[in-house]
């Protein structure tokens, strides 16, 4: 826009493109990026709710205490324990479902909607349920266990067993969309190769091993790297049926954001946990994606 | 069963069926493919095990309290009873009210869809067909923001409301789904695959931007617009992390917060009356997934990329 002219001739035009964009730009700037940027300004001060407006930059403080703090530690740990146990349990059980689901089943859109019909239930909701199904004395699954003569199992009170609980409730829960996903792929595969093999002898094993894995790896690489994303950030189900314990031994990493910002309103230290946590993910991820690159050029 | 050529005259249509599951895919299948009777029974058997527990919380739901927690207990009700449903309109003193808490979800799911709606194809369509300075890398912005997980900015978002003075309210509940990135990214692809033609035959005949946003793009653009719809809606309605956060007296709390009042105020007496909170908070949601399940399952399927 060099000259009075073209300013008048190309103004109007572009001034429509804003003014469509501005009931979005408007909240956008108010509840994302002003608060990305004041978040990653609180990371680096030692600001406190209780002590409102008196904020010292402490440069990297927060985040070298991070290092050193004993409950970040564990809950960190605690979190990648669960994104270790959790993504390949979820992303294979989809898989499997989805080629048993795949197969011509008797009224399979009803048994296919039975494993979605969890995803659209609230946290708080799969926690009681939950709850209700592995309560020592009053759950079902004990009573279950003990009229047909197995031990009493009580898995939320064990750190060893705590999180594969929540591991499990997890798969119940969220299922449906690996399985969805990965369904899409499935069918996309012309039934033309199956026939072709099977002419040539290849059994259903060899025909999975040639034909399906090849042909749905990038949609499964696209769930596990979701699947990843979504693992790191989860609360609600742990929080909700363990309250983090036993002693801390579920305690994940937005469970020690939310009890620092919300409950002791270190608004500072909680603001370095989030954006720690968004680091450690970046890594993962590019990490991964690096990995299976390379996996895939080998094939 | 629609077939391969009925789709080619919706290239719409096509396109949003080539990126999501095809729910009953049977004709993907050589015709009269038989069906697999020990394949059937492992999945339904699965299946079984997959509804137990939401059986066991709706028949529990019909339970006295000792029929729930007691040693004796049946699967089914042998005594059913009303009075969990009883406890949850007429809650006898308690803080807690199930139907206000009903009536706050489906205010809060409702506006956040409308809102989100109205905004995402508004500014899809300014991204797909309005040019003006700067628009690639305000879009490659977008994007960027998309990766960053709503947690890491729970306490600067939190601080924002408090300084607008909009913790504890509607607002507070509404506006951050109504910001939807992956939104602007559906409709924005969306409007992308509606032939230019169009919106250059109606400028021909003299009609403005908005006119064309309003009667052309958006009645074409129906199968984005309602498989948003139904991710925002989802999302807002079981939200449980954030309206923790901002929500402070009881009469604002939605279901998923409410179900956790219920359960510390009955659990020791009550049982059936927090498993009956529970069934009304989740009968909503897969009430429509029976009614709708195309639709659920393409929203499903999106909102992986939200990650």
């Amino acid at each position: 826009m060099s000259t009075a002219e073209q300013n008048r001739s190309r103004w109007p035009k572009s001034l429509t493109g804003f003014l469509f964009l501005t009931p979005f730009l408007v909240p956008f700037a108010a509840f994302w990026l002003w608060p990305i940027a004041n978040g990653l300004y609180l990371s680096f001060t030692d600001a406190n709710m209780l002590r409102a407006g008196e904020a010292n930059a402490i440069g990297l403080e927060n985040y070298s205490q991070l290092l050193s703090d004993r409950v970040y530690r564990q809950s960190m740990g605690n979190t990648l324990l669960f994104v270790v146990e959790n993504v390949p349990v979820l992303v294979i059980g989809g898989l499997l479902l989805a080629v048993l689901l795949n197969e011509p089943l008797t009224a399979r859109a009803g048994i296919r909607a039975v494993f979605v019909a969890p995803y659209l239930i609230t946290g708080s909701a799969v926690a009681i349920i939950w709850q209700f199904v592995l309560d020592p004395s009053t759950g079902w699954l004990n009573s279950w266990l003990s009229s047909v003569g197995l031990p009493i199992q009580n898995v939320l009170s064990q750190p060893d067993q705590a999180m594969w609980a929540v591991t499990l409730i997890t798969l119940w829960w969220r299922v449906g969309f690996p399985l969805l996903v990965i369904l899409a792929a499935l069918q996309d595969i012309p039934q033309d190769l199956y026939d072709a093999a099977k002419i040539d002898g290849a059994g259903a094993v060899q025909r999975f091993r040639t034909i399906t894995l090849p042909l749905i790896t990038p949609v499964l690489i696209f769930v596990l790297i979701i699947r990843l994303i979504d693992s790191f950030k989860v609360f609600a189900q742990v929080y909700l049926v363990t309250g983090g314990g036993p002693f801390g031994s579920t305690r994940v990493a937005i469970q020690y954001l939310y009890e620092t910002g919300f409950l002791d309103f270190r608004t500072g230290y909680a603001a370095a946990i989030g954006w720690s946590v968004f680091l450690i993910i970046l890594v993962v991820t590019a990490v991964q994606l690096l990995i299976l690159r390379r996996v895939r050029i080998y094939e | 069963m629609s077939s391969a050529t009925e789709r080619q005259e919706y290239p719409l249509e096509r396109e949003q069926a080539a990126t999501s599951p095809q729910w009953e895919a049977g004709r993907r299948f050589r015709v009269g493919a038989p069906e697999r009777p020990v394949l059937t029974l492992v999945a339904v058997i699965l299946a079984l095990a997959w509804a137990l527990p939401l059986l066991w919380v709706l028949t529990g739901a019909f339970k006295g309290h000792f029929d729930i927690v007691g040693p004796n207990r049946h699967f089914l009700p042998l005594e059913p009873t009303l009075q969990n449903w009883q406890n949850l309109v007429d809650p006898q003193g308690r803080a807690v009210s199930i139907l206000r808490s009903s009536l706050n979800s489906f205010i809060v799911a409702s506006i956040s869809t409308a809102g989100a709606l109205i905004i995402s194809s508004m500014a899809g369509y300014a991204f797909a067909r309005l040019p003006f300075p700067g628009r690639g890398p305000l879009f490659i912005v977008l994007l960027g923001t998309m990766m960053i997980p709503f947690e890491v900015i729970l306490v600067p978002l939190f601080l924002q409301f408090h300084r607008l003075g909009l913790l504890d309210t509607y607002p507070a509940l509404v506006l951050p789904h109504m910001v939807s990135v992956l939104g602007i990214f559906l409709m924005r692809q969306f409007i992308q695959n509606v032939p230019r033609d169009l919106d250059e035959a109606a400028r021909i005949d003299g009609a403005n931007a908005w006119q064309i946003y309003y009667q052309i793009i958006l009645p074409l653009t129906r199968p984005a617009l309602a498989t948003l719809a139904v991710f925002v809606f989802l999302e807002a309605w079981n939200d449980f992390l954030w309206p923790l956060i901002v929500v402070g007296s009881p009469g604002m709390q939605t279901l998923p917060l409410a179900l956790i009042t219920f359960r510390s105020a009955y659990s020791d007496l009550d049982y059936g009356t927090v498993l009956a909170s529970v069934v009304l908070a989740v009968t909503p949601p897969l009430l429509f997934f029976v009614f709708a399940q195309r639709l659920v399952i393409q929203s499903i399927s999106r909102a992986g990329l939200k990650g």
